[in-house]
């Protein structure tokens, strides 16, 4: 199962990082773009970040501090391809990012998990994926919730 | 809650990179420090300057560090001298230690860990 993440900024990064040797460690085979794509403001698509998109299985989105522009791309050649997508997001970015990804955007109730939980199982339910890339996604998406809600903040 | 935050210094950035190992540091740490020293010592060999930059371009949470206390590494230094070895990396990333907020530091020399542990005892230790 080959899992590709896009992440919102630099910042999140190690949020990707992290999801990437959790996700290794259950043998999946997570691709995190480098850091240097969120730095630049790249108009095209990253083509090493393109052919991984084309080969992934299932794409997760982490937004937690940012949004940049090769994530955006990432996330709307996902849509286009397209590929089972969950885009995780902070709730201060939900309003922006809800006309581009709608029902693949879940955001992130740090006062309420259980919610978020639910509104992954019910996306998971509504889009057309084999079981594993659901297990991946939803192993994947509450250990981003997790990362995302627990991780000390400056 | 500050964010774990780790300084690195020459021979274990490059023993965890010939590993593939920088990205798990993720899993312990949110903020990877490398000294300039550190940064200035693998600058002398082109295939440790490439994996540097290679590395600094890859990870955000491996960062440039300039901010350490000078005089605590010119101490350092000076007691490194009298036994016969300079290495201002390690002062440098050992200096970075001394920043109140730095949870942790990963030296190459056991010496150096010994006498931190010993002159700079922390809760958070290594």
């Amino acid at each position: 199962m080959k899992v590709f993440i896009s992440y919102g900024s630099a910042a999140d990064q190690v949020t990707a990082l992290r999801l990437q040797a959790l996700g290794a460690v259950n043998g999946l085979t997570v691709y995190v773009p480098p850091a240097h794509t969120r730095q630049s403001p790249a108009v095209l698509l990253d083509p090493e970040s393109g052919q991984k998109l084309k080969d992934a299985d299932v794409v997760l989105g982490v937004i937690g501090a940012g949004v940049s522009e090769a994530c955006r791309q990432e996330l709307n050649t996902s849509r286009a391809l397209p590929k089972p997508t969950i885009v995780m997001s902070d709730p201060l970015f939900a309003a922006q990012l809800q006309p581009y990804f709608g029902p693949n955007l879940v955001v992130i109730d740090p006062v309420n998990p259980d919610r978020t939980e639910l509104a992954i199982v019910q996306h998971l339910k509504s889009i057309d994926a084999g079981q594993k890339a659901k297990k991946a996604l939803i192993a994947l998406g509450t250990l981003a919730l997790g990362l995302l809600i627990l991780a000390p903040q400056d | 809650m500050r964010p774990p935050t780790c300084t690195l210094e020459a021979s274990c950035l490059i023993a965890l990179d010939h590993l593939d190992l920088l990205p798990q540091l993720s899993l312990l740490f949110s903020r990877v420090l490398v000294p300039r020293a550190v940064r200035v010592e693998l600058f002398r060999r082109r295939q440790t300057k490439d994996r540097l930059r290679a590395v600094l371009k890859s990870y955000a949470f491996v960062e440039r560090c300039d901010d350490y206390d000078k005089a605590a590494v010119e101490i350092l230094l000076i007691e490194r001298a009298r036994q016969g070895v300079k290495d201002r990396g390690e002062a440098e990333a050992v200096g970075r230690r001394l920043a109140p907020w730095l949870s942790s530091m990963i030296p190459g020399a056991a010496i150096w860990r010994s006498a931190l542990v010993a002159v700079f005892t922390e809760p958070s230790g290594f």
